[in-house]
């Protein structure tokens, strides 16, 4: 930065002195010789005729005579002859190399015997200072290359539509490009100059992007200077906007159509030049331009009396810059298809730290590009096509003992195997682009869990029905919360009230009445969310493609929990993985130094180590990570005290010791606890100092369910297989790869973080699982390690491992599809059943009694602040003796029933049974077996209870009040 | 590495804002229009019908990225990794040819950067989101228009910042 400013210093004091000299008397004491000058004209066309001509003119009128003139024509004989009769004292030369405009400004500069080459448009006229003022800007050494100003010369007028930031359109220099002397990256053909030797170090125009006739695709200057000021490393490319050129644009060039085609060459044209040198230095100038000009280009039309830039000019704007985007998208999108290398840009060849590998590292030898693409995309779009093909006609409405895989037919098997196989051929070879992976990652969740959404037509499984709930009384009670324990069990969602206020919040501002219209999409939105984090935290850890892309797959098809759903859990659970995604890429710190050290970072599979940044900025990043800490907090019970133990066991490692770090994600949680949830840990701490420490109690999976019946007992053996198998092969990976375990510690130990806390509490049933799906990213990094050959690896991956990767995931998804859609009879709720909860809480009135076996049916909650619920299978054993001795008489009691007419004359009890119901108790044994139609045979028989609803998905009992029961008529 | 007594906020003096030279009725021009879009965002969602097909879109977009993307216009150019912006003067077309400015980007692809930013945007204003939505149910002061007013001036605060300039020595 600082060396800049002395750059520009030396150069506009050393301006002043020759621009002063130059007009004195040739001084044998101070004189200060100027450069020699060459110009070169290219012209193609005798059209143009009568501007070369005036070109020509200009150039011969110029105070400071240019020492040689080349006029080069491009292969055009007629005009060749012309122009040698016409101008004696020019040299006239035909284009020598291929055709268009960088051949023929390549001969110019064969031919040129001066120190500066300097082009001029065929339709272009200097100003008369112009020479002097360019070979000024030569005389401090440290300039390779000056350009000018171009002024537009309309020869009908500019169009009152066209922005003064879009005169690069018709070649000319635009608002946005700086008025005062500066140097700049490149520079516009019309008005530019180098020094000779420069094209002798760095070599002539580029052919591959060049204008051939009128097609303007362009961009060989910014190449050029590109090429110029990666090989010249100290020197500037000076921009003089004193040096003038009037560029002569014909009516042609002020019409819309030339304008829109030209934006789109132009993104076209940046594309390709990306793709010779990086889009980093490519695409620098016209980020700023993006990022300052337009949007000040925009203000200013919208600012009321602009003067110079009316409001007609605004469409032009947006439509500008809409088409140079399309058109560099395009240009990218095609060269996803070309052969060639891949991946980073080319590295600096003034970097000392290259790593290692790059010599090594094996330069995929060109494939041809229809083979490469079409060999890529067929099975993704075939494996797309058949799976929309196969969800057409699936039958829900009688799901088996094991969910929904039975059900699905032969094509949406073929449909996953096809991906499975598209997705190993991709990873085949190393260096392919990352797009393809994650394409077909994409495809992956879209079949996976997407599936859900649009087989089933109403919402599936009772918590997200739930969530609903909540969020439905929300918005009726205009978001008023209960901190303190009012509300019973559902009191934690107030408590932890972020998840439902941001979708209150999000349901008002759409204007929908309910979360309905987008529940069902959560499970594929927040597992297509993770891609990312996931992929920055593994590529911390490796930079092999192909065990980066096998770890994120073995991640989606290890999740089998089932905690994607429309929660608090899935919402936190994405944060959280972004968190440490930022973690580990900005807050790495110095680590010790040495040899095995060096080797780790040089071992194909795994990574240099990220390089620290310093205090302010990782205290900066710190700083934007408390937002989300604070929002982890504020909706889910269990992340945050993840994060916390995750970040302190990261603690443990050199690289990762953030102490401070650390001590947030501990302390905002703590007031977040001691504060909005502070009545929760009043109630409940005694409960949980109890169980902490009760291993056997806590580990114990879903909270007094027994799997019952063939499908279900299966079922659990796969999940838990399932769990195990990716457990395993963790293992695997980290004994067959020690470089890599001593490299990844980090991430291991955030692996195994987890794990104590199954022993902390039982958190419902559910902390078995939560703890392997927070486990879950570092064991899918050390399972797919596994998979991985030993280095040296072969330039293309050998069959045998492609076959153990496929076999793996093969069995691996295999049993995933068992353990997640495998409940789904118990899960899913047809519309009928849905049908009868809706009446049911239509004719009960608030204050009344809802009591059923189990809370899994549909809309269970809805308006739970106005009801008390009774759901039988929470009761302790003598409780559940009693009733199933005697149904109708316990249900009939005082405690159980009786007392809700006392209080409230007008409200009832109601029983309800739906088929869910059933497929619950049956399938998770939490009553014993034959238990509901026990009950209800009892109900039936008895005059006390009354059926007010019934159809084919179930039944409502109303409870009558005993002193009815002498009137009652059945 | 300077002890945390010196951090570089006592550094960060009004004079060097570009803010300063300029009367201070004039607005940075270029950042205008982040600064309005929670504003446009608003007007759109009184303005049009429940559940309208451009209200659902430009809600939608606006809550996924643009808090994000304006807290995080501030830090941009302090955080090494980020492209930063050049200082000063109206659009410069950029530095001669040379190494990056980022230190930690040097293995990284630009893939990765990309990804990085798009995911810190979309974190930030999903936890904008939910804070300001949290807030204003625990204050019992809840609306689906005041959490938006909330996020439109979070929004222009965040655009209208003056970035803060890399480290020296950068």
């Amino acid at each position: 930065m600082g060396g800049r400013r002395i750059v520009q210093k030396i150069i506009s004091k050393t301006l002043h002195e020759t621009l002063e000299q130059s007009s004195e008397e040739p001084d044998p004491d101070g004189f200060v010789p100027l450069p020699t000058l060459t110009v070169v004209i290219c012209a193609y066309t005798l059209e143009r005729w009568d501007d070369i001509v005036q070109s020509v003119q200009s150039l011969r009128d110029q105070e400071t005579h240019p020492d040689q003139i080349i006029l080069v024509t491009d292969h055009n004989p007629e005009l060749q002859e012309r122009a040698f009769e016409h101008f004696p004292d020019l040299e006239v030369i035909p284009n020598r190399e291929r055709s268009g405009l960088s051949g023929a400004r390549n001969t110019g500069i064969a031919a040129a015997r001066a120190d500066v080459v300097a082009f001029l448009d065929d339709d272009a006229a200097a100003a008369p200072d112009w020479a002097g003022r360019l070979l000024a800007g030569y005389l401090d050494p440290k300039v390779i290359g000056v350009g000018g100003w171009i002024e537009p010369d309309w020869e009908v007028g500019r169009p009152g539509w066209f922005p003064t930031e879009f005169d690069w359109v018709v070649g000319c220099t635009y608002t946005g490009l700086p008025t005062a002397p500066l140097p700049i990256r490149n520079m516009i053909g019309a008005n530019m100059s180098l020094r000779r030797e420069v094209f002798g170090a760095v070599g002539g125009f580029s052919h591959d992007l060049g204008r051939a006739g009128t097609l303007p695709l362009g961009c060989e200057e910014t190449e050029l200077c590109i090429r110029a000021g990666r090989h010249y490393q100290d020197s500037v490319i000076l921009y003089l906007p004193d040096a003038v050129v009037r560029h002569h644009v014909g009516a042609r060039r002020g019409t819309w159509r030339y304008f829109l085609d030209r934006c789109l060459k132009e993104g076209l044209s940046k594309a390709a030049v990306s793709r010779m040198t990086g889009s980093g230095p490519a695409l620098a100038s016209e980020r700023a331009y993006l990022r300052s000009t337009i949007p000040r280009a925009l203000g200013r039309t919208l600012r009321p009396g602009a003067g110079d830039n009316p409001l007609s000019t605004l469409p032009a704007l947006l439509l500008g810059v809409t088409l140079t985007a399309l058109g560099y998208l395009a240009g990218r999108t095609r060269q996803l298809f070309l052969p060639g290398p891949d991946g980073p840009p080319v590295a600096s060849p003034a970097d000392p730290a290259s790593p290692a590998e790059a010599p090594a590292a094996d330069r995929d030898a060109p494939v041809r590009a229809g083979r490469t693409a079409l060999g890529l995309l067929l099975p993704l779009a075939a494996a797309l096509g058949l799976w929309a093909w196969s969800i057409q006609r699936v039958d829900v409405s009688d799901l088996g003992g094991f969910g929904l895989p039975a059900q699905l037919p032969w094509n949406y098997w073929a449909a996953v195997a096809l991906l499975l196989l598209g997705f190993v051929g991709a990873l085949r070879r190393r260096g392919r682009h990352p797009v393809w992976p994650a394409a077909y990652t994409v495809a992956l969740l879209v079949i996976q869990r997407a599936t859900s959404a649009l087989v089933y037509h109403t919402l599936l499984y009772a918590w997200t029905w739930k969530h609903i709930d909540i969020i439905d009384r929300l918005l009726a009670n205009g978001g008023h919360v209960e901190l303190g324990n009012q509300l019973g069990a559902m009191a934690p969602y107030d408590q932890w009230v972020g998840f439902f206020a941001a979708n209150t919040a999000l349901i008002r501002l759409l204007g929908l009445n309910t979360a309905l219209a987008y529940a069902a999409w959560a499970p594929f939105a927040s597992s297509l969310v993770l891609i990312v984090p996931l992929y920055l935290i593994f590529r911390c850890f490796s930079r092999d493609q192909r065990l980066i892309w096998t770890a994120v797959w073995i991640f989606f098809l290890g999740n089998w929990v089932g905690q994607d759903y429309f929660s608090p859990q899935a919402f936190a659970f994405f944060l959280y993985l972004g968190v440490l995604a930022v973690v580990f890429r900005q807050f790495a710190r110095p680590d010790r130094s040495g040899l095995l050290r060096a080797l780790d970072a040089g071992y194909p599979l795994g990574t240099r180590p990220r390089q620290p940044l310093d205090r302010r900025a990782r205290l900066l990043w710190t700083l934007l990570l408390v937002p989300v800490i604070v929002a982890i907090a504020a909706a889910h019970q269990l992340t945050p005290v993840m994060l916390a133990v995750g970040l302190v066991a990261l603690c443990l490692s050199r690289r990762y010791r953030n102490l401070w770090l650390a001590l947030l994600a501990c302390a905002i949680p703590a007031a977040w606890d001691l504060s909005s949830a502070l009545a929760f840990f009043k109630l409940q701490l005694p409960a949980m100092a109890q169980t902490f420490g009760n291993l056997l109690a806590n580990s114990q999976a879903g909270g007094g369910t027994t799997p019952t019946g063939l499908g279900p007992v299966t079922i659990s053996y796969l999940d838990r297989g399932l769990s195990a198998a990716v457990a395993l092969l963790a293992v695997a990976g980290l004994l067959r790869h020690p470089p890599l375990r001593r490299a990844g510690m980090p991430l291991l130990l955030l692996g195994i973080s987890p794990i104590p806390l199954a022993v902390a509490n039982n958190y419902g049933g559910e902390m078995i699982f939560r703890v392997y799906m927070f486990a879950l990213p570092g064991l899918a990094f050390f399972a797919a390690a596994a998979l991985q050959p030993r280095p040296p690896a072969a330039r293309l991956q050998r069959p045998r491992t492609a076959l153990l990767s496929l076999a793996v995931l093969a069995l691996l998804t295999a049993a995933f599809y068992p353990s997640y859609y495998g409940k789904d009879r118990v899960n899913y709720f047809p519309p009928g059943e849905i049908r009868l909860v809706d009446q049911l809480y239509r004719i009960a009135p608030p204050g009344s009694q809802i009591i059923a076996a189990t809370p899994n049916f549909p809309d269970a909650y809805r308006n739970y602040n106005e009801y008390t619920l009774w759901w039988l299978s929470d009761d302790d054993p003598a409780s559940t003796a009693a009733l199933l001795a005697n149904p109708a008489g316990y249900l009939g009691g005082q405690k159980q029933t009786g007392w809700i007419t006392q209080q409230n004359p007008r409200a009832f009890s109601y029983v309800i049974f739906t088929r869910a119901q059933y497929a619950d108790v049956a399938m998770d044994g939490l009553l014993p077996p034959g238990s509901i139609q026990r009950i209800q045979a009892s109900l039936a028989a008895s005059p006390r209870f009354r059926v007010v609803l019934r159809n084919a998905d179930g039944t409502v009992y109303q409870v009558l009040p005993p002193a009815s029961t002498a009137g009652s008529t059945r | 590495m300077t002890p945390l007594a010196r951090f570089p906020l006592t550094r960060f003096s009004l004079t060097r804002l570009p803010l300063a030279r300029l009367p201070l009725a004039r607005l940075p021009l270029s950042r205008v229009p982040l600064a309005a879009t929670g504003w446009v965002t608003l007007l759109l969602v009184t303005a049009l019908p429940d559940a309208a097909p451009l209200r659902i879109a430009v809600v939608s977009v606006y809550l996924l990225f643009l808090p994000g993307a304006a807290l995080l216009h501030p830090l941009r150019p302090a955080l090494s990794g980020l492209r930063p912006n050049e200082p000063g003067g109206p659009g410069t077309p950029g530095t001669p040819g040379g190494p990056g400015l980022g230190t930690a980007a040097d293995e990284d692809g630009r893939g990765a950067v990309a990804a990085q930013n798009l995911l810190l945007v979309v974190m930030l204003s999903l936890s904008a989101l939910v804070a300001a939505a949290t807030a204003l149910m625990l204050a019992g002061a809840f609306s689906g228009d005041r959490t938006l007013v909330v996020l439109a001036a979070l929004t222009s605060a965040g655009a209208l910042c003056p970035a803060l300039r890399p480290a020296a020595g950068a």
